[in-house]
């Protein structure tokens, strides 16, 4: 049987689908892009942050550097050393608040900040812990000084041994005590010590030499004396050389005493000598005989030089004299220009030739010596011993054996002086320094103007050696006192600028003394 | 680097320059956030194309299924019919169990399509939540990137010594 034909195999549906993750390719590119944008851009701005955290810590490094070092000067010259490290804890955390405040907005910088800052305040603290230390040190030291010279006057006004003793053991436990508190190390409190025994001994020495210079000069040089004899070297040649300045002071004063003493008994003899020459004058000039015995009284009296006997012998022997006008008017002339001695000399030979009556005479000198009286010099006598003793001084500028060659040269050359002025009570003064001039020639040991080339200058004299003068040498040493009073100079440099000051101004004063003989440098 | 270049060739001071250069990684970042979710939506989209496809191509196949089955069905008629066989009794039922046989296969077909398609639109909001999810996480890390410094900030306050050292 026939069949129809039947389509049998129809073609299914196309599957039209597409792949999904294709299409999402241009977004995920897109966002890789986006990525790579984004972690550069990330890291550039990393880059340039860091800077400029870089910089702002630089800054408040700064700032912090500079405020604990303004604050580390402030405590260096703080004194509160009881308070020192507490004050500096508030003051370092307060600096710590103003740094939170202007640099905690970013915690990066305020933590490198932070770190820094207390590394370094730990090392202030340390650095303050021990100044306090040390300025606790310093009190209990300066404590202690003051301690020991109130020990040392105690002890050297006193001369009970019992309270010698129990002083002396107060001021040993004072040093221990330090020492025991580590405040001073054993050899410093051994030094301590010494230094105390040498001030007591030098307060003593210095009482004595007030009291006995001669006494102290005497003792000092003895070194085996109990009292002194653990005493500095340095320290004794010193007080060696006060108590021979002050020997010699007082000796100066009561030569000048005995002179002026000597001077008023000179003058009241001569006064006297005066009275009586003017009234056997007036009685000569009235004609009176005067006797033999009335003469030879009047030529034993002091007040008469043998001069004046003479004119007075003579006046007697030729008769009454008148005056003659022009001779007195050329003596009242030459009474002004004229010295002392040259107006004398011309008066008498007035008198000698019989132009001028002795009451005119003893008028006229006697004005001159009224009119020279405010310029009178000192006596022979004085004035030569003066001159040996000033020149021959070895002052301030010797220390050990040249200082006591120096000193027996001077003590000899005195001796010979003043036998010499014993021997020629009525020398004039300018035989006096002649022969003052020959006893320095023969004792002179010591050459001046060499000790003025290798003298130092002094510190506080501006200009050449030729502008240290006397005047400016008291200037600088009152500087030098000012100084040390103001601690601007040390004990140690002071003494050295007044020993200085001293030498200069023995040879100043000595070249004074002998001008012919200076020169000045 | 030429950003780097760019900006100091500009003059500007580190601060200036530093905030320049975040606000470009931002842009960098919003680029790449902007791509992921471009991307997700484009595979949305392609699998919504894909999920309308899958329905049609369903119909057309259970179309064709229908056409073949009522193709046999009527070819078994015609075949009975010529060989005088009765269309009741047994070969009524051969025939009818032929038919809902046929049907099956083309329900079998519709319902092909109808799951294809459902997971193509998976496929596709599967696409757009992986978008989202990588433009969120471009934007995190932009923001990780940006906060390079911060984190070093805290290392180095890890590192400081406590406030006060002297207590």
């Amino acid at each position: 049987m026939p069949r129809i034909p039947v389509y049998q195999q129809q073609v299914a549906a196309p599957d039209i689908r597409v792949d999904v993750g294709q299409f999402g390719e241009p977004g995920r590119s897109m966002q890789r892009a986006g990525q790579v944008i984004a972690e550069s851009a990330s890291d550039v701005a990393a880059r340039f942050k860091e800077a400029e955290r870089a910089q702002k810590l630089m800054v408040a490094q700064g700032r912090m550097t500079r405020d604990l070092a303004d604050l580390e000067i402030e405590f260096g010259r703080d004194t509160e050393w009881q308070t020192m490290p507490r004050r500096y804890e508030q003051r370092t955390r307060q600096l710590l608040d103003g740094y939170r405040e202007a640099y905690g907005s970013d915690p990066v910088v305020f933590g490198m900040l932070q770190r820094d800052f207390q590394r370094s305040q730990l090392r202030g603290y340390v650095d303050v812990n021990k100044m306090a230390r040390t300025r606790q040190v310093e009190a209990g030291k300066a404590d202690l000084d003051t301690t020991l010279e109130t020990y040392s006057q105690m002890l050297a006004t006193t001369a009970d041994p019992l309270r010698t003793a129990e002083i002396e053991g107060r001021a040993r436990a004072a040093i221990q005590g330090m020492v025991a508190s580590g405040m001073i190390g054993a050899d410093d409190g051994q030094k301590r010590e010494r230094q105390l025994y040498d001030r007591i001994a030098q307060t003593r020495a210095i009482a004595m030499i007030r009291d006995n210079p001669d006494e102290a000069f005497r003792r000092l040089s003895d070194e085996n004396d109990p009292a002194f004899r653990r005493m500095d070297p340095r320290t004794r040649e010193g007080l060696l050389t006060q108590a021979n300045n002050r020997a010699t002071t007082l000796a100066n004063e009561a030569a000048r005493l005995s002179d002026r003493a000597e001077r008023h008994a000179e003058r009241r003899l001569r006064l006297e000598g005066d009275r009586l020459m003017k009234d056997i004058e007036a009685r000569i000039d009235s004609g009176e005989v005067i006797g033999e015995e009335e003469l030879q009284r009047l030529q034993r009296h002091g007040g008469v030089s043998p001069a004046e006997m003479r004119i007075l012998r003579r006046a007697l022997r030729d008769g009454p004299a008148q005056t003659d006008p022009q001779i007195y008017m050329d003596l009242k002339r030459a009474n002004v220009v004229d010295t002392p001695e040259d107006f004398e000399r011309k008066a008498r030979a007035a008198v000698e030739a019989g132009k001028l009556k002795l009451s005119d005479y003893s008028a006229l000198v006697n004005q001159n010596r009224s009119d020279n009286r405010g310029d009178a010099p000192p006596s022979p006598y004085k004035s030569g011993r003066e001159l040996v003793s000033q020149t021959l001084d070895p002052g301030a500028i010797f220390q050990g054996s040249a200082a006591a060659i120096g000193r027996t040269a001077q003590a000899q050359a005195i001796v010979e002086f003043d036998n010499w002025a014993q021997a020629n009570p009525r020398a004039t003064r300018a035989e006096a320094v002649a022969e003052a001039q020959q006893v320095i020639k023969r004792y002179q040991v010591i050459q001046f103007e060499s000790i003025a080339i290798s003298l130092g200058q002094p510190q506080f004299i501006t200009g050449g050696r030729n502008q240290i003068t006397l005047p400016a040498l008291d200037a600088a040493e009152r500087e030098v006192l000012r100084r040390l009073d103001a601690g601007l100079l040390t004990r140690a440099q002071a003494d050295l600028e007044i020993r200085k000051i001293e030498g200069w101004r023995t040879i100043r004063s000595r070249e004074a003394a002998t001008p012919s003989q200076s020169t000045r440098r | 680097m030429c950003l780097e270049t760019a900006l100091v060739a500009a003059g500007m001071n580190a601060a200036t320059a530093a905030t320049t250069a975040s606000a470009v990684g931002y842009a960098g970042t919003a680029i790449s956030a902007l791509g992921a979710i471009q991307s997700g939506r484009a595979q949305a989209r392609a699998a919504e194309f894909n999920a309308e496809a899958a329905i049609k191509q369903a119909a057309a196949n259970e179309a064709a299924q229908r056409r073949k089955s009522a193709l046999l069905l009527s070819q078994g008629r015609a075949n009975a019919a010529a060989s005088g066989i009765e269309i009741d009794g047994s070969p009524l039922e051969v025939m009818a169990d032929s038919a809902a046989a046929a049907e099956m296969d083309a329900l079998t077909i519709r319902y092909g399509g109808q799951a294809r398609s459902a997971q193509e639109r998976m496929t596709g909001r599967m696409a757009l939540s992986s978008g989202y999810t990588g433009a969120a996480s471009a934007l995190l890390m932009g923001l990780n990137n940006s906060s390079r410094g911060s984190r070093s900030s805290a290392a180095a306050q890890a590192a400081a010594p406590p406030a006060s050292v002297i207590n």
